[in-house]
Formats: C-alpha cells, structure tokens, sequence
C-alpha cells in the first residue's frame, strides 16, 4: 500500500511543479533582443486619450463594459517627425493635428479637466527679438512688457540635447506661460506652453525633456 | 513514506477542506467584489485574486489577513488532487465521479495556470497604422536601445519588478551595469528646489526633484513608475540618471563609445508578424446612438511564413494567431482609431476541456444509475 500510494502521490505532484517552474521561466526580468527600426507610419507608441466609452455612445443592451479597464492611461512616449525637426512626445501629452502655423500642437490634460496648449512654431529669419517676442507673450496674459535688464534676469540659456535655447517662464494669477526659443540655420523654433498654472507648473519637467528630445535635420524647405 | 504522512494525505483528501475551501472562496470573491468599488477592477483583481495573501495596513506594518486567491485556489487543487488519488479507484461505478473530479481538477489548474501565465496588452492602431507589437500599460520596462545599427535597435530591457528588488543589475550583452539606488512605483515630479530627492548626476535628472507618491489604483489613472539609476563600467561610474515614465522622451548615455538610449515604457510584446488597421467600422442602429457593432479590418502579414491575408475583427470574432487571440476592445479619435485587446493564455483551453470532461462525467453516472435504476424495476 505505502509504495503504491507513494507512486500515485508523487507524480502528479511532480508534474504540478514542472508546471510551476515553467511559470517562472516567462516572467523574464532583464532580456535583451533586436527590433526593426521603427518607423513614422508604425503604430503609435502612445495610448491615445480616450473620452470613456460612455460618453461616446450608449452600448447596447447585454454588451459587456468597454470601460477604461481595457484602456489604461498611458505613461508611453511618441516619436514624431515634422520638416526639419523632431522630437519625442512626453507620456499623457495629446497631439492636437498641425496647423498652417503649428509644426507640432498638443494638449496637456491636467487636474480637475484643467488644460494647457503646447505648440512648436518655426519662423523663418529673426522672427522678432527675443524681447520683442517675450512682450507679446506676456500681453496673451495680460502682463505688462518687461524692461530688458529685467527680461535678462528672468531668461535663463539652456543647452537641451545640445541645441542652445533661451528659456522664459512668466505668470498670471491663473495662467502661466513656458517658452523656449531656439535660432539656428536662419530659423527661429519656438516652444511654448500655456494654459493653467498649475498645469503648465507640474509640465515643466516634460517640457524641458521634450526640449531635450528636440534633434533639428535638415532644414524644411 | 510514513504512516505519518499517509495519514495526515488522508486527512488533508477530506471533503471538509473542500467544503472550507469552497467556503474561503465565496468569503473572497464577496470583499474581493466590493472591494471593486473603492479599488477599481484592476488593483482588487490584483490584490485579492491573483495573490498569496490580502494584506491590510495596520501602522506601517502590511499584516496578511485572510488567504489570497492563489492560496486557496492550490490548496482546493491539492485537496481534490489527493482525494482524487487516495479516495477514487477507477472500478466502473464510480467512473462517471472519477471524470467529474478531473474535469473540476483541470478548471482549477487551468485557472491557476491562467493567473500564472496570462498576459494581457493593447495594440492601439490608428486607420493606416502597422503595429508589429503590443503595449501592458500596467507594467513598465526600463530599456537601454543601442541604435547604432541603421536597421535595427538593439534593445535591453529591465521590467519594473526588477528594478523594484533593487542592487546591481548585468544585463547581458551589455559592457555596463545598472545600479538602482531608488524605485518608486509612483511618484512626482517638479523642479529642482522644491524639496524631494534628487540625487541624478547626469541627463535632464539633476533639474528634477522627485517625491515619492502613493501607488495609484483607480482605473482611470497610472503610475509615473520612477527610479535613480547608476551606470557602472566595472568600478567606474558614469553617473545616475533619473528615469520615469512621465518624462516620455529618451535620454542617452554613452559608454566605450556607444550611445544608448533609456526611458521607461510601458512592457511592450514583439510579434514577427504585422497588423495593419484597413479600415474600422462603428455602425449604429438606425436613429440611435446605440452600437450595433464594431469591427476592425485589418491586414496580417508574416513574412517567415510567406503569409498575407486581410480579417475581421469584431465584438464575439475576434482573431487567433500564433496562440494570441486579438479582441475589438475600444476605440476612439472620431473612429478613426481602433485598440486591440491581445490575450496571450497558453492555459486558455482548459476551461473548455473541463467543462467537457465535467458534463461528461455527469452523464456517464447519470446513465449509470439511470441503468441500474431500469435494470433494478424490471
């Protein structure tokens, strides 16, 4: 009895922790592999923002929950390409489509459906003085111009992933403004984000890392 | 084996732990259930079924305070398979119990093995898109790219759980070592001066202060999994960069030469295939808003096996490829973007195999007593 019972006991067993071990071996903690370059048309590497299905439509009766369970928000970065630039999107940002004047829109969702915009505009020339160009985005939020011993000390020079910028912050009492201004190759780039405060504060680390994604190619014709 | 043991098999084969695992079972899926509400889907899932032991927080202690669903999940598995082993013998009478009982084996080792295994990712495709890889937004990698090569990426990478132990990581092939001096599984970012850690050296890190946050569990939100990580070439350094999943755009480090790329992304799965979304459908029903379905067209294509097809996906059609099944999950972008479910289960065909085995078992001793039943009255 004892070698019979012994028998019927262990093999099962032994295979249940054949199973087990197998189970370890696909959770893989470091692992190192080859992929094809990815290119501009391949699948978004970002979760898009989605409004929850609810909001869309109405699902039809038995049809089970199309809820943001199956749509986790996204900490995903995205890599774009517009003429003469690109650059890699921060997690949560939206790409808003470009426009005549915009290489690059996104919207940056923040607390309590609060927003910012974020744009990236190329001029060709000068396009203005910094001065120039840091007043007129002061008088968008209702400030009054800056002297330029002021605007030398509250301007700051940055050097992102080796492009030089100068880089302007400024606010008012419920929105507040990030700039950076690049001039290379007889083009101005200007980077800006404005929206709420508090918004436009809690995106100043991605701003900046964006800014730091930012490799300029050839110039756009 | 010792008359010990034999009897203590014996004991453990009894019906009363099946019937106190069973009772254990309904216990958890009740505060596992409402536990929804305040958790959401995912982090009660997390938390009461696919784990040993539900902890609660009293003080700054986590206290295991009743039996996870892994726990009494094997230990039912075990019970039945003991009883199955010391109680059954395989005499005709009792064969149609002797298949119910490893059908129920079966369900049970299919869903452990179903926790075990189970990945579950999205591909989100946009009308055009090819994607040849899926995306877990709930578990993050942090990778180092090489992107020397013209044509390819050479990728390492290092999942969250990893760098959550902590030490000195060698990822192989790779001339360095990570060092990870801190792991967050969430945490805030903000300018430099405003208080939190910083400790980076190198990339956009040293600008950044970092606070520590409480792991988000809603569905709604995610994480911003953080971490402090130090580059060693041997003894020497190369400096700590700062990386998290909120920062997005990679920084590089370069060591002997080469420049690699780190960031933290969510877990991605490579498929040597391809899924090209052709075109998706949202039809309503006529002067409603209401669905009448949702369908994706999309183009397969794997060159290794000189296959090129279109299929469609849709609600209850979903398609299965090389032991993944892709869903139609959700959609958005004015319709012009639709996301797969990708369910990758190695164990997915068990429940059906028991419920075979189950109903059959069921029939065989129905018809057993049935016959002797006629046999007894005639």
């Amino acid at each position: 009895m004892g070698f019979y019972y012994n028998q019927r006991v262990q093999r099962p067993l032994f295979i249940l922790c054949l199973f087990l071990l197998a189970s370890c071996k696909r959770d893989s903690a470091v692992q190192s592999y080859r992929v094809a370059k990815e290119s501009p048309s391949d699948a978004s590497m970002s979760m898009p923002l989605l409004a929850p299905v609810s909001e869309q439509t109405e699902l039809p009766p038995g049809h089970p929950p199309i809820d943001s369970m199956t749509m986790p928000p996204s900490p995903a970065s995205n890599t774009l390409r517009a003429p003469g630039i690109h650059w890699t999107v921060p997690a949560g940002w939206k790409q808003q489509p470009p426009s005549s004047m915009r290489v690059g829109s996104f919207l940056i969702p923040g607390k309590n459906g609060k927003q910012a915009d974020m744009s990236i505009i190329p001029l060709a020339g000068e396009a203005g003085s910094d001065l120039e160009n840091v007043n007129r985005w002061r008088g968008q939020l209702g400030l009054e111009p800056t002297s330029p011993a002021v605007f030398a000390q509250q301007s700051e020079s940055i050097k992102p992933g080796g492009n030089s910028m100068l880089l302007v912050e400024f606010a008012n009492q419920n929105k507040r403004m990030l700039a950076a201004i690049c001039r290379r190759d007889q083009r101005a780039w200007f980077f800006k984000m404005m929206g709420d405060d508090a918004t436009v504060a809690a995106a100043k680390p991605a701003f900046l890392n964006f800014l730091s994604s930012v490799r300029f190619t050839a110039s756009p014709s | 084996m010792t008359l010990n043991l034999k009897r203590l098999l014996y004991r453990f084969a009894s019906v009363k732990y099946t019937l106190v695992f069973m009772a254990l079972a309904m216990i958890l899926v009740l505060i596992g259930t409402l536990a929804q509400v305040q958790l959401g889907t995912y982090e009660a899932q997390k938390k009461y079924f696919d784990s040993w032991w539900v902890f609660t927080g009293v003080g700054q202690w986590d206290i295991p305070v009743f039996p996870g669903g892994l726990t009494i999940g094997l230990a039912w598995l075990l019970n039945l398979i003991v009883s199955f082993i010391t109680r059954f013998r395989p005499v005709r009478k009792d064969m149609g119990i002797f298949i119910s009982h490893a059908g129920l084996i079966l369900l049970l080792l299919g869903q452990f093995l179903t926790q075990l295994l189970a990945k579950e990712s999205q591909m989100p495709l946009r009308v055009g898109e090819t994607g040849h890889y899926s995306q877990d937004f709930r578990s993050m990698e942090l990778v180092l790219v090489d992107t020397s090569d013209p044509k390819q990426d050479q990728i390492t990478s290092v999942s969250d759980k990893r760098l959550m132990r902590g030490g000195e990581i060698q990822p192989p092939g790779l001339p360095f070592s990570i060092v990870v001096h801190r792991f967050y599984r969430n945490a805030e970012l903000s300018m430099k001066g405003e208080g939190g850690e910083r400790i980076a050296t190198q990339g956009i890190g040293p600008n950044i202060s970092v606070q520590a946050r409480l792991p988000v569990s809603t569905d709604e939100e995610s994480n911003n999994v953080t971490a402090f990580i130090e580059i060693k070439e041997g003894s020497k350094s190369r400096g700590i960069w700062l990386v998290a999943a909120g920062l997005g755009a990679p920084q590089s480090a370069t060591v002997n030469g080469v420049t690699y790329e780190l960031y933290i992304r969510p877990q991605r799965y490579y498929y040597p295939f391809t899924l090209t979304l052709r075109k998706f459908t949202h039809e309503l029903y006529p002067g409603t808003n209401i669905p009448k379905n949702f369908a994706s067209l999309v183009h397969l294509s794997h060159p290794a096996k000189n296959e090129s097809r279109e299929t469609l996906i849709y609600m209850n059609n979903p398609l299965r490829y090389e032991g993944k099944t892709f869903y139609q999950a959700s959609f958005g972008e004015n319709d012009t973007l639709s996301v797969l479910q990708v369910v990758d289960n190695p164990a997915a065909i068990t429940p059906y195999l028991s419920v075979i085995l189950v109903s059959l078992g069921l029939l065989i001793q129905f018809l057993f007593h049935l016959m002797a039943f006629v046999r007894k009255s005639a």
